[in-house]
C-alpha cells in the first residue's frame, strides 16, 4: 500500500511553486530592469521640443551619435580619463595594500586612514578641489613655489584641468583598490610562501611567482568594477570645473546630462546612454572572459 | 653587517613611503578642516 504523504507532488504544482518563488525577482526585473530600458529605447526614436515629445524621428537620433563633434569629444576626454585613473589606482592601490600587509606598528590604525577617501562626498571634494587648486594662493601652487617652481594653471588650463579632475578622482578612489587587494593579500595561503622560502626563493620571485598569480583574479575583478564605476563618472568634474575650460573636462556623463537637462533633447541623451552601455558592455564581456579563464 | 645594514634601508624606505601616502590621504582633510573655520570671503586669500 502507497502512503499519500510520501508521495512527490504532482509535476505541475511543482512547476507552479518554482514559478512562484521566482515571481519576485521578475517583477524586479521586470520593473526596474526590462521597463526602463524599454522606455528609454521608446524615446531615442523621437525627436523633442521645450521638454515634450514632438515627432518621431526613427534612428535620427543614433546617427547624430556619428556626426556629433561634441560627442566624440566627451567620449575622449572620458576615455582618456577612465584609462589613466583606473590604471594609476590600480598601481596605487595594489602598491599600499603590499606595503601595508606585514607586521608593523599601528599597522590598523594605518589601513583605517588609507581608506577615509572613499567615505568622502565626491561633490564636496570637487568643491574642496577648487580651494586646493586655486592658482593664486591654493596650497599646491604655493608648495610649487616653495620649491622654485612656477605655478600651474590648474583649472584654467585645458591641458591642466583634466589633470586635476583625475587627481581628484585617484586620490577618492584608490583605496577601494587598496581595500579589496589587502582583504584579498590577507586570505593568502601562508604554506604555499613558507615552502617557497624552504626551496630559496627570494621577496621578488615570491610575489611574481606566487602573490601575482594568486591575486590575479581578484585584481581583474577590481579592474573590471573600476572600469564601470569611471565611465560613470559625473560628480567630481561637475563640481570642480564643470566640463570647463572649453569642453577639456565634459565628460560624458555631464554632457548627456546637460543634452536631457538643459537642452531638453531627451531622445538624443536616450541614444547617448544605449552608446555608453554599448562600451561598457563590451569592456565587461572582454574582462568576464579573462576572468573566467582564470577562475576556471 | 650587510643584511642588517639592508634591512635599516628598507625599513627607511617603507617608512617613507608610509609617510608620503598618509600626507597624500590626510592633506585635503586637513584643508577642508582648515577652509570650515575661516569665514567664506578667506577661502581664497592666502593666510
Amino acid at each position: 500500500m502507497i502512503d499519500e504523504k510520501t508521495q512527490p507532488a504532482p509535476r505541475k504544482s511543482r512547476d507552479l511553486t518554482g514559478a512562484f518563488f521566482l515571481l519576485p525577482a521578475a517583477v524586479w526585473i521586470l520593473l526596474f530592469t526590462i521597463f526602463p530600458l524599454l522606455y528609454a529605447l521608446w524615446t531615442t526614436f523621437y525627436s523633442f521640443r521645450f521638454g515634450q515629445r514632438n515627432q518621431f524621428v526613427g534612428l535620427d537620433n543614433f546617427g547624430r551619435l556619428f556626426t556629433d563633434a561634441n560627442l566624440h569629444s566627451a567620449l575622449r576626454v572620458t576615455l582618456v580619463f577612465v584609462f589613466v585613473t583606473v590604471a594609476v589606482e590600480m598601481l596605487l592601490g595594489f602598491g599600499f595594500a603590499l606595503l601595508l600587509n606585514r607586521e608593523m606598528r599601528g599597522k590598523s590604525v594605518l589601513r583605517a586612514i588609507m581608506v577615509l577617501p572613499l567615505f568622502a562626498t565626491p561633490v564636496a571634494m570637487g568643491y574642496l578641489g577648487i580651494t586646493l587648486f586655486f592658482e593664486t594662493n591654493g596650497p599646491i601652487n604655493d608648495l610649487i613655489r616653495f620649491f622654485g617652481g612656477e605655478g600651474i594653471p590648474w583649472l584654467s588650463s585645458p591641458r591642466w584641468a583634466p589633470i586635476s579632475m583625475m587627481i581628484l578622482d585617484i586620490w577618492q578612489w584608490t583605496p577601494f583598490v587598496f581595500l579589496v587587494s589587502l582583504a584579498a593579500l590577507q586570505g593568502l595561503p601562508i604554506d604555499i610562501y613558507e615552502a617557497a622560502r624552504v626551496d630559496g626563493a627570494a621577496g621578488w620571485q615570491m610575489f611574481r611567482r606566487i602573490t601575482l598569480p594568486l591575486m590575479a583574479p581578484i585584481l581583474w575583478l577590481i579592474l573590471l568594477l573600476r572600469l564601470i564605476e569611471a565611465f560613470k563618472v559625473f560628480d567630481i568634474p561637475t563640481s570642480l570645473t564643470s566640463g570647463g575650460p572649453g569642453r577639456s573636462t565634459e565628460v560624458y556623463s555631464l554632457f548627456t546630462y546637460r543634452t536631457a537637462l538643459r537642452f531638453f533633447d531627451h531622445g538624443y541623451a536616450a541614444a547617448q546612454g544605449f552608446l555608453l552601455l554599448f562600451i561598457v558592455m563590451l569592456i565587461v564581456s572582454l574582462l568576464f572572459g579573462r576572468i573566467r579563464e582564470l577562475y576556471e | 653587517m650587510k643584511s642588517r645594514t639592508r634591512v635599516t634601508v628598507s625599513n627607511i624606505l617603507i617608512a617613507g613611503l608610509i609617510i608620503i601616502a598618509l600626507i597624500w590621504v590626510l592633506f585635503p582633510f586637513y584643508w577642508a578642516f582648515l577652509n570650515s573655520i575661516k569665514k567664506p570671503s578667506d577661502t581664497f586669500t592666502s593666510t
